[in-house]
């Protein structure tokens, strides 16, 4: 491993050949003039953040697809075992289990966002009296840090926690959230919902106003009503947004890892293991780094199957 | 000095050609207008001797040195844009200095250059202020001001009047040759209106679809426009284009056709001979006719335009519609019949396939 | 006269949802500071007393003593801002040149760039940890900060501001004399400073909140972020909530002032980005 970054020396020969590669890639046949000067300089602005990426996204990627191939675990050097490790994940039922932990998790907190975080926006898009402070309330949350969710939902879910308290006002028992089966997942899913709302709020409300005030005034005066409008009008002008916040709640909702890891561990009885958990625990605290890596290339092979699917609606829905 | 040379000036978009073959010189200190409609490549044009486009083919000289590898900031030249660009953080003050500071003059020289330039055009009260806090006229200036500054060869002027009410477009399009009668540098001045056009201009370049079509000062190519295209574009209402055959008879020869008989004098019909019997479109200006019972084109009226100065009549003559300029005091009724004598020194006669002016 | 009813009805319910609404979201963030002020058996007392008759300020102390947080803040404020300079520096960057020029196979770069939201750090986690220790980096701060340094969404973001910078400005820029990067520094940086704000904002909130690379990176107990030595002490001492929740506060002070300090300037960002293709 190792020898692929920063080993070895550069030939002069082979530089210069790179060299024509890059300007042949970037400039085309272009002339030495201002314009090909600007092909370059636009070239340039975007190359620390594409050489930063491929170090630390498609060349990690790669490492992954080759070593998923091996047997490691840190110490001794790998051994190459084929596909034994997708073998390994296929016939291990926790690993079953994580995927559809991480598949609910993904839908149970991405689904009711959109329509949530929907509604906020219209709310917080109508006239009315303080609106300023009101949003300012509501997009507070967006600065708060994960651990600082953590601790306190770890808190609030408590059997004498704060949400029991509230549901025995309603006559129900105090219920130990966390530690049962039925209820840690949900529990969980109902702290990402809430904490992705005022985000994706903001998004929306930013498309909301995005959208021409003519709009409405010529649905209104075609006769159309409120709900016709939010139909006719609305939906279809803020389809890009609505697009937009679908792919990125899910690929955020797929990301949790630090919720389970200090209020569920994982449990109980690995109702709570998302597959990034599993990853981790693969990798870092059984040093099964080829069991790992291709459980990340499952991982990633269903986000990218999830995002080709959305980008055809997308295309279907008119917009590029 | 600030004499500007293209030659064979060519610039393609992919499958488009946005201008083909341009051959124009630019004389020091002269104002030029390229007028054309939208896409017919003037804009384009001014941006390629700005450097802010790149050349497919030719050559642009700035007093004998070739700029089609020079960067915009090394040619000297200075641009207004049609939305000004000013930029929106910066001050007044700081918006005209830019270009300075960015040459690294001297702080003294930069405050010397502004004041004046804010002299000159009477903005020496907005310098402190922020451009979004600029009316559009205030606006225009400033961004007139930034270019003064510079002191270049040669100003150049992207429809810098577009974004500007009627009114105020009048006014400015007054002071801007004020100013260029005061700076006497070379400018070249993008627009689509005719009027801006005619009243600027020292000469006149006509585009369309990126081939110039004539040039010329603004009578001369409003009296002798080099075809169709040009006849039909520059006037307002525009000149009048009837479908007629040429006919020889007793020596003479006139144009005849739906409604309509003219006679042309013997040394204005050379550019006809040996098209007897031939189809021609006749052209003729409304302003080019007059109201006499003698009068060679029969027309019914049908809208009566009063603007004032003038009645506008807009005719039916053998089916085809015509617009004719009458004096205030006539009056006129809705489908009166009327007959027009145009002036026999003003009649065009174009060739229907090319478009070429015959007479 | 009922439909007037009707709608006065309609109008005091929405009142209702937005009160009701704002409730829900803050009321946690309430019960955390009134936990962080009350001994550790008032805090489960019923009913709730949101204010404590006697207030717990030594609740602060007491919990900072647990474990070495003094270093836990620095290095979260450490990796918080390099991180967010990184992307402020680099997003912005790629995002002008992925919004105003023209250069071959720009939209390929702005296509890859983007696929890497299919790519966090949750899923490369196991190769990324192993190309930073190939770089020699685990256990240092270059090894926290580097991977994280330039994220997707904020390239994105930057191009969509930048997008809607006139043309113009920039070829008048170009005429006046700026160099290419001048044009950056002077023109864009100064015009794009919403999305810039929302830019820092939420790369502050990410980092200053990040768990797991450091989890993974960062081994050794100089090294730990805020996050890391929170869920620690909760680890050991999970009981002592009033003393959890009192660190929980201190952990919120610093986004919630980012955040006041930004918000204006976040929510235009956002605004402004307008999704607009």
């Amino acid at each position: 491993m190792g020898r692929e970054i920063g080993a070895g020396r550069a030939s002069p020969s082979m530089i210069r050949r790179s060299a024509s590669l890059l300007r042949r890639w970037v400039a085309g046949g272009g002339k030495r003039s201002l314009h090909s000067h600007l092909r370059w300089a636009g070239f340039f602005f975007v190359l620390p953040a594409l050489i930063h990426l491929v170090i630390f996204k498609f060349y990690p990627m790669l490492q992954a697809l080759r070593l998923s191939f091996f047997r490691y675990d840190l110490m001794s050097p790998p051994v190459f075992t084929g596909l034994e490790n997708y073998k390994l994940l296929w016939e291990n039922p926790l690993f079953h289990q994580s995927f559809w932990v991480s598949v609910k998790y993904m839908f149970g907190v991405s689904i009711p966002e959109w329509f949530f975080a929907l509604g906020l926006a219209l709310l917080l898009n109508r006239r009315m009296p303080g609106r300023a402070v009101i949003r300012l309330a509501y997009f507070f949350p967006i600065a708060m840090s994960q651990i600082v969710v953590a601790m306190v939902w770890k808190f609030m879910y408590h059997p004498f926690g704060l949400v029991n308290t509230i549901l025995e006002t309603f006559g129900v028992g105090r219920i130990n959230w966390l530690s049962m089966e039925e209820s840690a997942l949900p529990a969980l899913i109902a702290i990402g919902i809430w904490r992705g709302i005022p985000l994706f709020g903001v998004i929306y409300l930013a498309g909301l106003q995005a959208i021409p005030k003519e709009y409405h005034e010529a649905a209104i005066i075609d006769g159309a009503g409120v709900f016709q409008r939010f139909f006719y009008v609305t939906v279809p002008l803020l389809l890009p947004t609505i697009m937009f916040v679908m792919v990125l709640s899910l690929l955020s909702a797929v990301k949790v890892f630090l919720n389970p890891l200090v209020m569920t561990e994982g449990g109980p009885n690995g109702t709570t293991r998302v597959l990034p958990y599993f990853i981790y625990e693969t990798g870092f605290a059984f040093f099964r780094m080829g069991e790992a890596a291709a459980a990340s290339m499952v991982l990633f092979v269903f986000l990218f199957g999830l995002t080709l699917i959305q980008l055809r609606l997308l295309r279907r829905g008119g917009v590029e | 000095m600030g004499e500007v040379l293209l030659e064979d000036l060519t610039k393609d978009f992919g499958e488009v050609v946005a201008v083909k073959e341009v051959n124009l010189t630019i004389h020091d200190g002269e104002f030029v207008v390229l007028l054309g409609p939208s896409g017919c490549g003037k804009t384009t044009t001014l941006r390629m001797i700005a450097g802010l486009e790149e050349i497919t083919s030719g050559r642009i000289l700035l007093d004998g040195r070739v700029l089609n590898d020079v960067h915009p900031r090394d040619r000297d030249i200075a641009m207004v844009f049609q939305n000004y660009a000013l930029y929106p953080h910066m001050s007044v003050y700081k918006n005209m200095a830019f270009g300075l500071k960015m040459r690294k003059v001297d702080k003294g020289e930069i405050d010397r250059r502004v004041k004046s330039a804010a002299g000159i055009l009477g903005i020496e009260t907005l310098l402190g202020r922020y451009p979004g806090k600029l009316s559009g006229g205030q606006r225009q200036r400033v961004a007139l001001g930034r270019a003064i500054v510079r002191d270049p060869r040669v100003f150049l002027f992207d429809e810098p009047l577009s974004n500007l009410d009627a009114k105020l477009r009048v006014q400015t399009r007054v002071e801007l040759l004020k100013l260029h009668q005061h700076l006497a540098a070379t400018s070249v001045y993008v627009t689509h209106d005719q009027v801006e056009a005619m009243t600027m201009g020292d000469r006149i370049v006509v585009m369309h679809e990126g081939v110039i079509q004539q040039v010329g000062p603004p009578m001369e190519v409003y009296q002798n426009p080099a075809n169709q295209f040009v006849a039909g574009f520059i006037g307002s209402p525009a000149m009048n284009f009837l479908s007629a055959t040429v006919r020889a008879e007793e020596g003479r020869i006139f144009l005849e056709g739906a409604g309509f008989r003219v006679p042309l004098p013997a040394e204005r019909s050379g550019g006809l001979e040996g098209r007897e019997g031939g189809e021609v479109v006749f052209g003729i200006r409304p302003e080019d006719m007059r109201l006499d019972a003698e009068g060679g084109i029969d027309g019914t009226v049908e809208i009566i335009e009063p603007v004032g100065s003038d009645i506008f009549l807009d005719l039916s003559v053998g089916g085809a519609s015509l617009t004719a300029r009458v004096e205030s005091s006539v009056r006129m009724s809705q489908g009166e019949r009327v007959r027009l004598r145009p002036d026999p020194a003003r009649v065009h006669a174009f060739d229907p396939a090319t478009g070429a002016t015959l007479i | 006269m009922r439909r007037k009813t009707m709608l006065r009805l309609g109008g005091a319910l929405i009142s209702l949802l937005t009160v009701g609404g704002v409730v829900v979201m803050l009321l946690p963030y309430f019960w955390m500071v009134s936990s962080s002020i009350k001994t550790g058996i008032e805090v489960f007392d019923l009913p709730i007393k949101w204010i404590p008759d006697e207030i717990q300020w030594v609740n602060y102390p007491n919990a900072l003593s647990k474990g070495a947080f003094g270093v836990y803040f620095y290095n979260s404020f450490v990796v918080a801002f390099a991180v967010m300079a990184g992307n402020l520096v680099f997003c912005t960057l790629a995002g002008y040149g992925l919004a105003k020029f023209r250069f071959r196979h720009r939209e390929l770069c702005f296509r890859l760039i983007l696929s890497t939201l299919m790519l966090p750090l949750e899923i490369v986690l196991v190769p990324t940890f192993l190309v930073v220790r190939e770089l020699g980096l685990v256990n240092t701060y270059g090894g926290l900060i580097a991977p994280l340094a330039v994220d997707a969404f904020g390239v994105f973001l930057m191009r969509q501001s930048i997008r809607d910078i006139p043309d113009s400005l920039i070829e008048a820029a170009r005429m006046d004399g700026c160099s290419e990067f001048g044009i950056f520094w002077r023109i864009i940086l100064p015009n794009c400073k919403p999305a810039l704000g929302a830019l820092a904002l939420l790369a502050f909130r990410d980092n200053w909140d990040q768990f797991l690379w450091p989890f993974i990176v960062a081994t050794t107990d100089d090294l730990k972020t805020f996050p890391l030595g929170l869920a620690q002490m909760e680890g050991i001492d999970s009981a002592a909530y009033h003393e959890i929740m009192a660190l929980a506060v201190l952990g919120m002070i610093p986004a919630a002032f980012i955040f006041l300090f930004f918000q204006r300037a976040f929510v235009r960002g956002i605004t402004l980005t307008g999704l607009k293709e």
